[in-house]
């Protein structure tokens, strides 16, 4: 898949959807494509981690999800690339989501978001399998 | 030509050591002067992210997310904006015995060389931690004459507390940095079950180059957890702020962005070769002495192309550390602290027989995103987690003694290139016993989320031309000289024969100041 800014629109809109369950502010959107232009050239995904990627977007795979099964030490897969590209963005820009600091939560919270991170891994392992990702 | 009684190349900790103890006409510091121009105009972490403030914190070219396809490529603490530069000097790669590349790091050509980045921690080598690490020429006492006033002029914070013996008997002038609430738990624990710790573990506050109030004219630190954007933390020293007021007070002379190429020794004095970095041009100048504290590698590098061994394999040594996170369960979900800094306590391990020194960090003042990867959930979960984590969470940095070790070594090629071999690392054997020291006292862990540094990480690079009382090639004089030379003289890492699990910054400076007096007292 050609990086075109529309393809990485729509890539922006769907990984950015994936990782904090909302729509993506239009100034993340210009950051995503201006930080390609600047820095993709430098990325050398596989082959098969592109087909990886484009699967993820044309079928509305849960990307963060799928993730941490293509995570690795070292050089990192494209799409945990993508996905901590989006972090860094919504951390750093006005209107983020708030995810990402600013914000603390107590015990309970950490028991439910743990308790659902691991079902949201078993999800993910069950679409890398489903698709042969890798 | 220009003429000097003394020329100091580098003004990092090493540079301003003799400086400091050579201040007077006829003294000339030189560096190449890099500083960076836009500045981070936040008084903290939390008004930068607060205010979207995207450029000064991922850098006008993204330059925080150039290491985003192999994380292992920059140094977590270098890759702002606005601390990269401060590695911008001559490159040098970091291989296994097979040849892979491990890292890559590089000289500093900033004013104050890697003090801009350092954590803070100007420590005391004691005499238990040179006849641990072997090879030293000469006891602490030496180092001790110098000490004090060095500490006198930087200002340290922290206490008296069981941490005393090991650390050695300068007595901190400034009361200690504010701890986060994790730390203050861990510390009240130690502190009401010390009678069952002390065997096991001793645990005290750091010694911080850092003003907790106004100090000498400085202003008190603002702990706004700015340590990885920014060199200009007003209260927090570096070598920098000394190099300023010496220009202040006129008696130095300073020649910024310049770097030496070449020397040429006769018996009466040494013919510098310069090089202008702006415009290439080439100057002139002589001097009686010769101090050279480029910092380890690049010191070396000139020591090899000076005297065309470019054959010679040189030792190096490292402290690349250890880091294991710990969790104080009751602690979790705690409100995070607006500000802090980043060492919050220093423990040793005095039942292992060993001196290995462990640094307790709080990461308050990195970004999340750099941390969500290492969580083993979706980034989505891992971000959530880390609101709860991070407040009882904090990460121990082990530092290990380093000593020279067969096949750790580097070497310069003709054309300029640096290689550092690091087949040998030591392994990091106090995991364990620190995991349950730390059982003890309610802080949890597991071994397998220890992870250890690639060498070249620690930049406590040393020992490429070992002092001895009788040097052989490559080695120099207890005075500084090198082996073959009246008025050249080396001050900085290159000559330490063995590494201390203490960070090595003040030693660096005292060192250095050890070797201005012995010009002074030389005669000639």
């Amino acid at each position: 898949m050609q990086n075109t800014d529309l393809n990485l629109v729509r890539e922006a809109e769907h990984l950015y959807r994936s990782l904090f369950n909302c729509e993506i502010p239009a100034g993340l959107v210009g950051g995503y494509v201006d930080v390609h232009r600047s820095l993709a050239k430098e990325w050398h995904p596989t082959p098969a981690e592109e087909r990886t990627l484009h699967l993820i977007v044309e079928l509305s795979l849960d990307a963060a999800a799928l993730e941490p099964w293509l995570r690795r030490k070292g050089s990192l897969h494209i799409v945990s690339v993508k996905l901590l590209l989006l972090a860094y963005l919504d951390e750093c820009a006005a209107g983020r989501s708030g995810v990402l600091r600013n914000t603390w939560s107590g015990r309970a919270e950490l028991v439910s978001v743990v308790v659902r991170g691991m079902i949201s891994l078993l999800h993910g392992f069950y679409l890398k399998v489903r698709h042969g990702l890798v | 030509m220009d003429w000097f009684e003394r020329v100091i190349v580098g003004s990092g900790p090493s540079g301003i050591g003799a400086a400091l103890w050579m201040e007077e006409n006829g003294t000339c510091i030189l560096d190449a002067g890099d500083s960076i121009d836009h500045d981070f105009p936040f008084s903290s972490l939390q008004e930068a992210i607060d205010k979207g403030a995207g450029a000064e914190l991922l850098g006008p070219d993204w330059e925080m997310l150039q290491h985003l396809a192999d994380p292992s490529r920059t140094h977590i603490k270098l890759r702002s904006a606005g601390l990269s530069f401060v590695m911008g000097g001559d490159a040098f790669r970091v291989e296994d015995l097979r040849g892979t590349l491990l890292n890559r790091g590089a000289g500093s050509l900033a004013a104050g060389g890697m003090s801009n980045v350092w954590g803070g921690q100007l420590l005391r080598y004691t005499d238990a931690d040179l006849v641990e690490a072997g090879g030293w020429p000469f006891t602490a006492a030496v180092l001790n004459k110098y000490y004090p006033d060095l500490e006198r002029h930087i200002g340290i914070s922290g206490q008296v507390d069981d941490m005393q013996e090991f650390l050695g008997d300068g007595i901190p002038l400034l009361p200690p940095t504010p701890m986060v609430p994790a730390a203050e738990q861990l510390y009240r624990r130690y502190r009401s079950r010390r009678q069952w710790c002390r065997p096991h573990l001793l645990l005290g506050r750091p010694r911080l180059a850092v003003a907790t109030e106004p100090y000498a004219g400085r202003p008190a630190y603002g702990f706004g957890e700015t340590e990885f954007f920014t060199t200009r933390q007003p209260g927090f020293y570096t070598a920098r702020q000394s190099l300023n007021e010496l220009r202040a007070r006129g008696r130095v002379a300073y020649l910024p962005g310049f770097r030496l190429f070449e020397w040429h020794e006769t018996p009466e004095h040494v013919e510098l070769g310069l090089q202008e970095l702006k415009t290439g041009l080439i100057r002139r100048v002589r001097t009686r002495h010769l101090l050279l504290g480029c910092g380890t590698t690049q010191t070396a590098r000139l020591v090899v192309q000076h005297y065309r061994a470019f054959q010679r394999l040189l030792p190096f040594m490292d402290h690349p550390p250890a880091l294991l996170p710990l969790f104080l369960p009751l602690m979790i979900g705690s409100k995070l602290p607006a500000r802090s800094f980043p060492i919050q306590l220093i423990g040793t391990l005095p039942g292992s027989g060993r001196r290995d020194m462990i640094s307790f960090y709080y990461p308050g003042g990195m970004l999340w995103s750099s941390l969500i990867v290492d969580v083993p959930l979706p980034m989505r979960s891992a971000a959530r987690v880390m609101r709860s984590l991070l407040g009882g969470m904090l990460v121990a940095q082990i530092w290990q003694t380093s000593r020279p070790a067969p096949g750790n070594c580097l070497e310069v090629r003709e054309s300029g290139e640096m290689v550092i071999s690091y087949p040998h690392r030591s392994p990091c054997t106090v995991v364990q016993p620190l995991l349950r020291a730390m059982f003890r006292l309610g802080v949890y862990s597991l071994s397998r989320l220890a992870s250890h540094s690639p060498p070249g990480w620690g930049f406590h690079y040393a020992g490429c031309l070992p002092m001895k009382h009788l040097p052989r090639e490559f080695e120099t004089h207890i005075d500084g000289r090198l082996w073959d030379s009246q008025r050249v003289r080396i001050i900085d890492g290159c000559v330490l024969p063995s590494l201390p699990a203490k960070n090595h910054a003040l030693t660096l400076m005292a060192n250095a100041a050890r070797i201005a007096d012995e010009v002074k007292r030389c005669g000639y």
